[in-house]
């Protein structure tokens, strides 16, 4: 047959093209928070939804700092200025006019409804002693502050107000008008802060990272800026940063691996066109993979791409089997013939080990399996059928099949196997003595977000008060009004928590917005006209006012008693009604509201709080996410087994020789105990990210001893499937060593294990799967390298 | 007739714009002088009329400033008090409490009163322009400067107000605030 490279040239330029235009056209999507399972129950969901659409999900914590405190206080107030303008921002606070001077006029007018009083406020005794303090205000240079707000109340209504209203910033200080991180020793330490909330929400990332980059721009073109540098952080920056890292990860992984695989292979078999042969298998299994993907689930993930793209250490596998064990000149019919049974084989129980994947119904493993199945088949499918063909035209053959002289040596290593069924043994026992793999769910320990990141986060967090929400209490009602009745029936439990230093404080909506029984009750315990009028004059007799001097007073104390009750509507809009959506909210129909401890210590004297209370749950968040990623692995398990099940009951059928099985199935079991216990021995705790690798190793390994255990076989044919193992297992090493190098840990932890695995399973696969060399005799007689 | 008319509105007008000039060369004067101290201490005496209390309230002590806008006005009788304003916050200090500090862009009330007194001090028309229309009486050596409100926002704080002094001292500040109550401060260097 003449050779003619044409028809290979344009399959592979056909399966390419295919590709690109799949992966053009999936969507491809970087946040985390998608491969995590959703919850289950009622509760649970809403904590998830908050979390994923809620103000934590929407907040900015940002900081300045790099400059002198004049500097950063002037660059703090144009960046809150252009801020505010800008339509990417629901809000923006850098401690300016915290409370606009309407909203303070409307807390004012209505502060005898929203401030606790205490019962004896409106005697003559304890008006007198404000009465005092007001004459000493009024003899003070702040008189004029105190005429206008001062003698209109002297009880104190509006301070109280603002007390329960708290300043926000945590423990910000006001310098220069703007909030100031308590000062840190050294030259330019000062830290100017703010508080920005995002309109995009925590299920937009694309929007979220937009918003983010045009809020630095603005940072950017503020003039004078002196070398103050911007700091940001929040949910929004980790879920970007989180993104951008699996994004750059996969680029780097997808065109590194490429080069790397490729830069061997023409080496190993001195012919561009051995290439071109495996883009042709592999570049149809990658795009059947990821339009599988996208047509089961809507998006491709990056991880699933991520490590789709290791896939090829499997796939690339199957082209260079058939070329690797092609004689020079033979029709390739005749390679097939040779390697067909393992190579089904191989391919049959790969796909049946990861299909307990792709039912697992925890969403990250259920798309890796998904595209792990159907790109092996689809790549088997291409090699098996198409390109035998395609390479018998094209002439690839190695030019060198290995020197079957050598083999005796490497065969006679396997002597000494049962020595070495001693190393699977020990990995037993250390497994043992270790006490177990210990599992990890706790998911947010493989967030690709830097440490230096998070730290920062925990700094701003703290110096601005915000809540970093680890446990909360709450509680469901039919209505808003019912929420703040039920805060306000277990606020005293909190208020004893807090003496008890459980917590340090909470927050909630009744805080802010009193029930409107509560609101009644205050009403009715104002003095009508005459008795404050009498209770006035005592107060104030001989301490020289004017008689008129507490007209105001008396007029807004016979308002109060007959204005209506407020409600959240009736609150200022800014800040403040931002800091009450985000306490009482509507969902679907129902109204819910949290109290959000802080500083907790005693979480269990918490949870026992809120415990048994009607409307109340207690939330762990935590706990509550790693409880449903275990309740989803729990689950996976026995599909994952089940695969491997199958995976044995395909291999014992196609094997059909008893012990040849058993030599194949102790290869694979010797590769997975020494890989577990190697994980296990250096601590890592594992993920069901890990047991997703054990699987590509164990489907790797199968490859491996199922051609190392192909019977009968003269030493030239053993001698080219080592060598062509060898070019596998170096491929595989290749692309697997790469992920370790990841920002993504969750990629670095899968390359780890699979680099482990492929090694182990090239060991073990040669020392267990082949047989023993008893014709070392015969060998030297057929001796004639290729 | 009508030519007579405006001839006498011309001349009016002339002499008119004669005498605000040589106002406007006193009152530049005036500034220069005050502008010349970069600082000053001072004992003061305040006499403060609030519509609340039925007698004046009587104070005093020391007044210093130091360019360009710092202001220390301390009270030691009949109670001791500390007043700073500094560049954009002013704070109150009495003894036994922790001090307050407010920003100025708080409140216009307090930015108003703030620029009122160092603009005195400092001799910066500019920025008492911002807030008053600023009239000159008087000579060189004996002046008195009145400002009255050029804006909704300085009307709402204050009436009027009159700076006593001679060559480059202040020595009176009387204010008349929007709600009626008044204050007299007398400086004695």
């Amino acid at each position: 047959m003449r050779i003619s490279r044409l028809p290979l040239a344009l399959a592979a330029v056909i399966a390419i093209a295919l590709a690109a235009l799949v992966f053009t056209h999936v969507t491809l999507r970087g946040d985390l928070s998608e491969l995590l399972p959703h919850g289950r129950d009622p509760t649970t969901r809403l904590v998830d939804q908050e979390l994923r659409t809620g103000t934590a999900a929407s907040l900015l914590l940002i900081g300045i700092e790099g400059a002198p405190a004049g500097t950063l206080a002037s660059v703090s107030t144009l960046f809150a200025d252009r801020l505010a303008h800008d339509p990417d921002l629901l809000f923006v606070q850098n401690g300016h006019r915290l409370i606009s001077e309407g909203a303070l006029q409307a807390l004012f007018a209505d502060r005898y409804l929203l401030a606790p009083m205490a019962a004896d406020a409106f005697t003559a005794a304890a008006l007198h002693a404000d009465f005092l303090r007001l004459r000493d205000g009024l003899q003070s240079s702040a008189s004029p502050l105190v005429q206008q707000y001062g003698l209109p109340d002297p009880t104190g209504a509006l301070p109280a107000v603002l007390a329960s209203w708290g300043g926000g910033g945590g423990h910000a200080v006001l310098r220069d008008g703007v909030w100031f991180a308590p000062d840190t020793p050294g030259p330019h330490r000062s830290r100017a802060l703010l508080l920005a909330r995002l309109a995009a929400s925590g299920t937009d990332l694309p929007a979220q990272a937009a918003s983010l980059h045009r809020l630095r721009a603005l940072f950017d073109a503020i003039p004078d800026r002196h070398g103050a540098r911007l700091l940001v952080t929040g949910a929004p920056v980790f879920a970007v940063a989180a993104e951008a890292a699996v994004r750059r990860d996969v680029r780097l992984l997808s065109i590194v691996s490429a080069l790397l695989v490729a830069g061997w292979l023409t080496w190993r078999f001195r012919s561009p066109w051995v290439l071109a042969a495996i883009a042709t298998s592999v570049a149809p299994g990658l795009a059947v993979a990821a339009l599988a993907v996208q047509l089961a689930f809507g998006f491709v993930h990056g991880i699933t791409l991520g490590f789709g793209m290791t896939m090829l250490g499997i796939t690339v596998d199957y082209p260079v089997l058939l070329i690797g064990h092609r004689k020079q000149g033979e029709p390739p019919a005749a390679t097939i013939r040779r390697i067909a049974r393992p190579f089904t084989l191989s391919v049959l129980t790969a796909s049946l080990g990861l299909s307990g994947m792709a039912g697992s119904g925890f969403p990250g493993v259920a798309q890796l399996g998904l595209f792990a199945v159907t790109g092996i088949l689809a790549s088997a499918a291409v090699t098996r059928w198409l390109l035998p063909g395609l390479i018998g035209r094209a002439g690839l053959a190695p030019s060198y099949a290995g020197d079957p002289g050598r083999l005796e040596g490497i065969e006679s290593l396997r002597r000494w196997r049962m020595y070495a069924a001693v190393v699977p043994l020990l990995a037993l026992l250390g497994i043992g003595l270790a006490g177990g793999p210990r599992l990890q769910s706790d998911l947010a320990a493989l967030t690709p977000v830097p440490p230096a990141l998070i730290a920062l986060d925990g700094e701003l967090r703290t110096q601005l008060g915000g809540p970093d929400i680890g446990q909360l209490g709450l509680v469901r009602a039919a209505t808003p009004d019912g929420v703040l009745q039920a805060q306000e029936a277990i606020a005293a439990g909190l208020q004893a928590l807090v003496q008890h230093r459980a917590i340090t404080g909470f927050d909630d909506a009744a805080t802010l917005l009193p029930s409107q029984a509560i609101q009644h009750a205050r009403q009715h315990a104002l003095p009508d006209d005459a008795a404050l009028r009498a209770a006035i004059d005592r107060a104030a007799a001989g301490l020289g006012f004017t008689p008129h001097a507490f007209d105001q007073f008396t007029a807004d104390v016979a308002r109060a008693r007959t204005q209506p009750a407020l409600s959240a509507r009736d609150l200022p809009a800014g800040l403040l009604r931002t800091r009450l959506d985000a306490l009482l909210f509507e969902r679907d129909g129902a109204w819910f509201g949290p109290a959000i401890p802080q500083g907790v210590t005693d979480a269990a004297a918490l949870e026992r709080l809120f415990a048994g209370r009607p409307g109340w749950s207690f939330i762990d968040i935590r706990r509550t996410t790693e409880a449903v990623v275990r309740g989803y692995t729990r689950q996976a398990w026995p599909y994952i087994a089940a695969g491997a099940v199958l995976a044995v009951l395909a291999l014992s059928a196609g094997q059909r020789d008893p012990g040849r099985t058993l030599r194949v199935l102790a290869a694979i079991a010797a590769t997975l105990l020494v890989t577990l216990a190697a994980l296990v021995l250096s601590g890592t705790r594992l993920t069901l990210i890990h047991l997703v690798s054990l699987q590509f190793v164990a489907g790797i390994g199968l490859d491996y001893a199922l051609f190392f255990a192909r019977p009968q076989l003269d030493a030239e044919e053993r001698a080219r499937t080592l060598r062509t193992l060898l070019t596998c297992n170096v491929m595989a090493l290749l692309t697997f060593s790469l992920l370790c190098l990841c920002r993504t840990p969750l990629l670095r932890e899968i390359g780890g294990t699979v680099c482990i695995g492929v090694v182990l399973a090239m060991a073990f696969g040669f020392l267990f799967a082949g047989e023993r060399p008893p014709y070392a005799g015969r060998l030297r007689d057929t001796d004639s390298p290729a | 007739m009508t030519e007579r008319r405006i001839l006498l509105a011309a001349i009016l007008l002339c002499l008119g714009s004669r005498a605000s000039h040589a106002s406007d060369a006193i009152l530049g004067q005036i500034m220069q002088g005050l502008a010349g101290q970069p600082s000053r201490q001072a004992h003061f005496g305040m006499e403060k009329h609030v519509s609340s209390l039925a007698a004046p309230v009587l104070s005093q002590g020391t007044l210093s400033y130091r360019k360009p806008d710092h202001l220390e006005q301390d009270t030691t009788a009949p109670r001791p008090e500390r007043l700073v304003i500094d560049g954009g916050t002013v704070s109150i200090a009495t003894p036994g409490q922790p001090s307050r500090t407010l920003s100025l862009d708080d409140s216009p009330a307090l930015q108003i009163l703030a620029d009122t007194l160092r603009g005195t001090m400092a001799g910066d028309l500019a920025t008492l322009r911002r807030h008053f229309s600023v009239e000159e009486n008087g000579g060189v050596d004996r002046w008195r400067i009145v400002l009255r409100p050029a804006g909704n926002v300085a009307a709402q704080v204050v009436r009027i107000a009159y700076v006593d002094g001679g060559g480059g001292d202040v020595r009176q500040i009387d204010i008349v605030q929007a709600n009626g109550d008044e204050q007299r401060m007398t400086i004695t260097p």
